[in-house]
């Protein structure tokens, strides 16, 4: 029998980690057999049969319609993210355009241009296809084929408090970033690589969990200017088959802005020279400060 | 209502010499930087960029190749329509509104153009530096309708020197 596909799969998980209360039904004073909300419980709150909810549990139904997603959404308890993602997974698998390798010239020609922020443009497995110097100066893991997921579960990254939070945001990232009907090569293989780094990573694949970094924070321990404290903002590349674009961006004027200043200077020497690069003790410097947009009137 | 979330407004703010304006689906500007308000003044917040380009006469001598401007404007329009099933609203009411205001729109919008890259090259005559060729990227803001455009100029480009002037203005300004 084929797989059930990858919306009974969701369905099944979320649904595994509901209690009655967080969807407004009484606790039930039965001990339950499993954990999780039944089968019926989420029928009767999405408003559809029971029948029809095992169907989809059972991938026999697999393209409901979007008053049914609504009130799947609805019945599990679903936020923007997960909602987003149920829509992609009951959509028929597109076929999808070939992920480009390369990145464009004149993405690059614009990274080029913003040397003061760590950039790097990643394919839709979240494998890194370029990256800038102040990106590699930032971290020795930020190299053209890495995998940001990968370096999350390396063993050499202590499993600290900080690393419980932001792993399984990686995991979630990487959910959300590739087409949850890809069965190809690419992703098996990441996917394998991945439990063999980790076992926890199993379990937090199949959580189901769907979420963009946007804003995440992002701490790095640099040997020469130490701790560096960043928000990671990514941006999708429309055409590219699923690249996007991620920088690391300081708070203005703030200490890691500083440290990253320093970091473009020893990048390049050279830059001191370069009226691209904002300076400490430039007149420019108050420009770096956070402003209220739109202070100059439409002409 | 477009809410800007604040991570996007301190990056746009921040860029020191990059012109960087977020739009909303219907091309609105929703934020933009002193930069990009001094490339230009149409760059500002509550402008529609459509609209500045069909409607404002100053589009057409300020842009050398403002049909092939005006032609990417439509196609990008079109493709947001394209994004949901039923497209949306705000755009097909721009659509609308413009279509009745602009022979130009009208006939632009019946030509079949896609997007063929997410980058635009634009031209344009500076009243005070002179001519510029600036490179825009379009970047996707994850999970909401809005479209971050950056822009840049070939390294060691003549249009290079003249956008740092314009910063250099900018920072003797102190504005």
């Amino acid at each position: 029998m084929d797989r059930p596909g990858p919306l009974a799969e969701f369905l099944r998980a979320r649904r595994g980690r509901l209690t009655p209360e967080e969807v407004g039904l009484p606790p039930s004073s039965a001990r339950r057999r499993v954990d999780g909300l039944r089968r019926e419980e989420v029928a009767l709150i999405a408003g559809i049969s029971s029948d029809y909810y095992l169907k989809l549990e059972q991938g026999r139904e697999r393209h409901p319609s979007s008053a049914v997603l609504s009130g799947l959404a609805r019945a599990l308890a679903l936020d923007a993210d997960a909602v987003a993602h149920l829509h992609r997974l009951a959509h028929p698998a597109l076929a999808t355009a070939a992920a480009a390798s390369t990145v464009s010239p004149s993405l690059v020609g614009l990274i080029a241009s913003m040397p003061s922020i760590p950039a790097h443009v990643v394919d839709r497995y979240l494998t890194i296809i370029y990256v800038n110097r102040l990106a590699e100066l930032l971290s020795p893991g930020f190299r053209i084929g890495n995998n940001l997921v990968e370096l999350m579960f390396h063993p050499s990254v202590p499993r600290d408090a900080y690393w419980r939070m932001t792993a399984r945001r990686a995991v979630a990232y990487l959910r959300s970033s590739v087409d949850p009907h890809d069965d190809g090569p690419e992703i098996t293989a990441l996917l394998e690589r991945l439990n063999d780094l980790d076992a926890e990573f199993a379990v937090l694949w199949a959580r189901h969990e769907t979420r963009g970094p946007a804003g995440h924070p992002s701490t790095f321990s640099h040997p020469a200017v130490g701790l560096v404290e960043l928000r990671y903002q990514t941006f999708d590349l429309p055409g590219t088959g699923g690249q996007s674009l991620g920088m690391y961006i300081p708070a203005p004027g703030g200490p890691s802005a500083e440290k990253l200043q320093l970091l473009s200077l020893l990048a390049d020497p050279g830059l001191l020279a370069d009226p691209s690069v904002v300076q400490p003790s430039a007149p420019q410097s108050d420009r770096v400060a956070p402003r209220k947009s739109g202070d100059t009137p439409a002409s | 209502m477009d809410p800007v979330d604040s991570l996007l407004a301190e990056l746009v703010e921040s860029l020191p010499t990059t012109p960087a304006v977020l739009v909303n689906a219907r091309w609105d500007v929703i934020a933009s930087n002193p930069v990009a308000r001094a490339v230009s003044p149409r760059l500002a917040v509550g402008v529609n960029l459509a609209e500045a380009t069909f409607i404002d006469e100053s589009a057409r001598r300020t842009l050398p190749e403002w049909r092939e401007v005006s032609r990417r404007m439509v196609a990008l329009l079109k493709h947001q329509l394209e994004q949901t099933d039923a497209g949306d609203p705000r755009v097909h009411g721009l659509r609308n509104d413009l279509a009745r205001r602009s022979d130009d729109f009208s006939r632009a919008w019946h030509d079949d153009d896609r997007p063929d890259a997410f980058a635009v090259d634009i031209v344009m005559d500076h009243p005070d530096v002179g001519r510029m060729e600036l490179g825009y990227e379009l970047l996707r803001v994850p999970g909401t309708d809005q479209t971050l455009v950056l822009g840049h100029a070939a390294p060691g480009s003549d249009s290079e020197r003249r956008l740092f002037e314009l910063v250099a203005r900018l920072d003797a300004d102190g504005t």
